[in-house]
C-alpha cells in the first residue's frame, strides 16, 4: 500500500462561540503512526474528523502527499476509518459488510469476492462470512471494521478510540496487533485516544492536545522525560512539581529555590525570560532511605519526609511521602523478589534523594 | 388468564401479593371488556352472521344461508370496481405519502430538538381539524371551473389555459387522503430514522459512498421497519375512509366505505353491506399481517 504523507495546515474549527480546534498545523510522516492525544472535549475528534472530511474546518488546509484535499468530499478521499462505535452495517453479513467500499469502487463481483476473503484471512475472521455483526463479540466487530476499512487500500487510516469499548485484556492485545498490522502495511496512521498507555503503546509520535491547541508533539519518550508544560507533566504518567525561581546559574545547569523549601540541582536549565519555573521528577527517580538520622540540611535534591501511604502493586510500591515543607511527593520504587514486606511502612521518617538528572525544568508562562 | 393464575399458585409463599395484585389488575380491565364486548364484538358478530344470511322481499334477514353476498362483491362489473379502485387508490396514497414522507422525515431526525420540535407541530397540525372540515377546505381549492381556488391560481399564472377538472376523481380523493394521513406515514419513519446510528451514514461516505448511495444502502433499508408501519397504517386508514371519498369523490371515485352505505341506508341490502364490510376487514387484516410477518423477518430486524 502506498504511504501517504499528511499535513494540517494552521486548520481551525469553531462552533458558535466555542473554538474546537485553534490553528493546528502537523505534519504526519508516511508509514508513521501517531496519537493524538489530551482530555475529553480538547478537540481530537473533531480534528480527525475534519482529516476525514466529515467536518469542514472553519479554515486552514488538509494536504495528503502535497495535493490539498481540504474540500474533497468524504466519498472521494479513499481514507480508511474505525469508529469507537465499530459502525457496521446491521443489515449486512460481514463479507457485504466489508465489499462495501469495493462495490461503491464498482470493482467487479468475482474480483472483489477475492479481496474480500483477504481482508477476513488478515483479520483472522475468515469464518465469519456469512455472519451478521449482531452475532459477533465487540473484539470481532472492531476486525470486521478494520478489514472494511482496510480492503479499499486507503490512503491512511483513522481511528476514533478504536478500543475503547472493549475490555482492558481484549484491548490491550488489540493494541499491539494493530500496531503490528499497522508497521506491516506501512499505513499512515491517525488514531485519537485519551489513554496514554494506549498512546505510548502504539503511537511513533504523540500529539498532546489541550483546549483546542497543540500542546506538545514529540515520541514517547520525549513527551515522558521532557513535558514542555506542567499539564502535559501531569497528563503523561505521575508527576511530582515543585514551583521555584531560578536562583542561580552554572554552565548549562543552575540551581532553583523551590516554595517549598528545598534546593533542586538541575543539569540542563532552558533559556528562558522569568525566573518562575516548574521542577518535575518522575516518581521512579525518587530513592527513599530510611531517616536514620541522616543530615539533610542544606543539600540539594534532599529532603526530609514521613511516609503517609503506602500501595503495594506487586512489581513496584508506590509511597505517598510528606515533606517537612507540607509538599506530597510520590516515589516508585521496584520491589525486591527475595524480601518480604515492605522497605516502609507508613509514619516512618525517611529521606527522598534524587539525580540532578531527574529534574526537568519547566518555564513557567 | 388461567395459565396465569396456575403459575401464580404454584410461586413460593413470599409472591402472594403479586398474585392479589395481578388479579386486582385484571378486575380494572372489565369495564373495558364489557364495553368493547357490547358495542364491538357483539355487533360484528351480528354482522358476519347478517352477511351469510339472505334478505326476503319483506326486508326481514334469516336463513337460508349463502355465501352469495361475498361472490357478488366479486362477480358484478360494478362493485368489482369499487373493491379494485379502493385498493389501488390506497395503495398509491401509501406510495405517495412515502415519498412526500421521507425528506420531511430525515430533516426531523437531523436538526436541531427545537427545529424538529417545530417540524413535528406542523406535520401533525392537521389533524386537530376535523376530517369533515378538512375535506370541504379541500372541495373549495378544487373546484372544477375556473372559480375554484387552484384553477384560479392555474390559470392567473399562466400555467394552463383551460380549469383542470380533479374535484370528483380518484386524484381529488388521493389528495385529500394523503392530506389526511400523511403524519401516521412521517412520525413511524421519523422513528425509524432517528434509531440509525450517524456514524453509519458516516461510514459508508468514509468507504466511497456519494450521498445518494448512502441513502439507498443504508438509511432507507435500515428504516424499512418504520416504511411498513407507516404504509399499513395509511393503507388501512385509506381503505377504510369513508368521508373524503364522499366530499371529494362523488359519484366517480367510490370507495368500499361508500359502497357499504349505499347498501345500507339507500339499497338496505343489510346482508350485502355487511359482506362488504367484512371483506374490508378481512383486506386490512391480511395487509397488517403480512407487514408483522414482514418486520419479524430477519432482514427487516435492526439487530441490537
Ligand atoms: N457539533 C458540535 N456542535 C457544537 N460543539 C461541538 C460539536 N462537536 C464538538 N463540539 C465541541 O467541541 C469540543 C471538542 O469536541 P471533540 O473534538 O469531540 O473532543 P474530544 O474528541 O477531544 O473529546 C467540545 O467542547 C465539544 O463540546
Ligand atoms: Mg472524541
Amino acid at each position: 500500500m502506498k504511504s501517504a504523507e499528511v499535513r494540517l495546515e494552521n486548520i481551525s474549527k469553531q462552533y458558535h462561540r466555542l473554538t474546537a480546534v485553534d490553528n493546528v498545523s502537523l505534519k504526519i510522516e508516511p508509514g508513521s503512526m501517531i496519537a493524538l492525544l489530551g482530555p475529553s472535549g480538547c478537540g481530537k475528534t473533531t480534528c480527525l474528523r475534519m482529516i476525514a472530511g466529515l467536518i469542514r474546518p472553519t479554515s486552514g488546509g488538509i494536504f495528503v502527499n502535497n495535493a490539498d484535499i481540504t474540500h474533497v468530499p468524504v466519498h472521494r478521499r479513499n481514507i480508511g476509518m474505525l469508529f469507537q462505535n465499530y459502525a457496521l452495517f446491521p443489515h449486512l453479513t460481514v463479507e457485504e459488510n466489508i465489499a462495501f467500499g469495493l462495490e461503491m469502487r464498482g470493482i467487479k463481483k468475482a474480483a472483489a469476492k477475492a479481496r474480500v476473503a483477504e481482508a477476513l484471512t488478515l483479520v483472522q475472521l475468515s469464518s465469519f462470512g456469512g455472519r451478521y455483526p449482531a452475532q459477533l463479540s465487540g473484539g470481532q466487530q472492531q476486525r470486521v471494521a478494520l478489514g472494511r476499512a482496510l480492503v479499499i487500500e486507503p490512503a491512511m487510516l483513522l481511528l476514533d478510540e478504536p478500543l475503547g469499548a472493549l475490555d482492558k485484556g481484549l484491548r490491550e492485545s488489540m493494541q499491539v496487533e494493530l500496531r503490528a498490522l499497522q508497521q506491516r502495511l506501512g499505513l499512515t496512521t491517525i488514531m485519537v485516544t485519551h489513554d496514554q498507555d494506549e498512546a505510548l503503546t502504539m503511537a511513533d509520535k504523540i500529539v498532546v492536545m489541550r483546549a483546542g491547541n497543540l500542546e506538545q508533539v514529540g515520541s514517547a519518550t520525549e513527551i515522558y522525560q521532557r513535558p514542555v508544560s506542567k499539564f502535559v507533566a501531569s497528563f503523561i504518567g505521575v508527576s511530582n512539581m515543585f514551583e521555584g525561581a531560578v536562583e542561580r546559574r552554572e554552565g548549562a545547569g543552575g540551581l532553583v529555590a523551590a516554595k517549598s523549601g528545598i534546593r533542586l540541582q538541575v543539569d540542563s536549565m532552558p533559556s528562558m525570560a522569568s525566573s518562575d519555573v516548574t521542577v518535575s521528577i518522575r516518581p521512579e527517580a525518587i530513592t527513599v532511605e530510611k531517616a536514620n538520622g541522616l543530615e539533610v540540611a542544606d543539600r540539594p535534591n534532599v529532603v526530609a519526609a514521613r511516609v503517609e501511604q503506602v500501595i503495594y502493586r506487586g512489581f513496584i510500591s508506590h509511597y505517598y511521602l510528606r515533606t517537612q515543607g507540607g509538599q506530597q511527593l510520590i516515589a516508585f520504587e521496584q520491589n525486591q523478589l527475595h524480601t518480604t514486606g515492605l522497605r516502609h511502612t507508613v509514619g516512618d521518617e525517611v529521606v527522598a534523594r534524587w539525580d540532578a538528572s531527574s529534574n526537568h525544568v519547566i518555564p513557567n508562562p | 388468564m388461567a395459565a396465569e393464575i396456575d403459575s401464580s399458585i404454584t410461586q413460593p409463599r413470599g409472591r402472594a401479593p403479586a398474585f392479589g395484585l395481578r388479579l386486582s389488575a385484571s378486575y380494572l380491565m372489565i369495564p373495558m371488556l364489557a364495553f368493547l364486548a357490547y358495542f364491538f364484538f357483539y355487533p360484528a358478530l351480528r354482522l358476519l352472521f347478517s352477511s351469510i344470511q339472505t334478505q326476503n322481499s319483506q326486508g326481514i334477514v334469516g336463513p337460508p344461508y349463502t355465501l352469495e353476498h361475498y361472490t357478488r362483491l366479486l362477480n358484478v362489473d360494478l362493485y368489482a370496481r369499487v373493491f379494485w379502485n379502493t385498493l389501488r387508490m390506497s395503495v398509491i396514497t401509501s406510495l405517495i405519502a412515502t415519498i412526500l414522507a421521507y425528506p420531511v422525515a430525515i430533516v426531523m431526525v437531523k436538526s436541531r430538538p427545537m427545529v424538529t420540535r417545530i417540524i413535528t407541530l406542523i406535520v401533525i397540525a392537521p389533524l386537530i381539524v376535523s376530517v369533515v372540515v378538512r375535506g370541504y377546505g379541500w372541495q373549495l381549492i378544487l373546484t372544477n371551473g375556473p372559480k375554484g381556488l387552484l384553477n384560479w391560481l392555474l390559470m392567473s399564472l399562466g400555467i394552463v389555459d383551460a380549469p383542470l377538472s380533479i374535484l370528483y376523481t380518484e386524484a381529488a380523493v388521493i389528495i385529500g387522503s394523503l392530506h389526511v394521513f400523511y403524519p401516521m406515514m412521517v412520525l413511524p419513519l421519523a422513528s425509524a430514522l432517528g434509531k440509525i446510528d450517524p456514524n453509519l451514514e458516516d461510514a459508508a461516505r468514509m468507504l466511497g459512498a456519494p450521498w445518494w448511495k448512502v441513502f439507498l444502502r443504508v438509511t432507507l433499508p435500515l428504516s424499512l421497519p418504520g416504511f411498513v408501519a407507516g404504509f399499513t397504517i395509511v393503507f388501512s386508514l385509506t381503505a377504510g375512509s369513508f368521508v373524503i371519498p364522499a366530499i371529494l369523490g362523488g359519484a366517480s371515485a367510490i370507495m368500499l366505505g361508500n359502497l357499504i352505505e349505499q347498501q345500507i341506508f339507500v339499497v338496505y341490502d343489510w346482508p350485502f353491506g355487511a359482506a362488504i364490510a367484512l371483506i374490508l376487514v378481512a383486506v386490512v387484516f391480511a395487509v397488517n399481517g403480512f407487514s408483522m410477518w414482514l418486520l419479524e423477518g430477519r432482514r427487516l430486524r435492526r439487530p441490537a
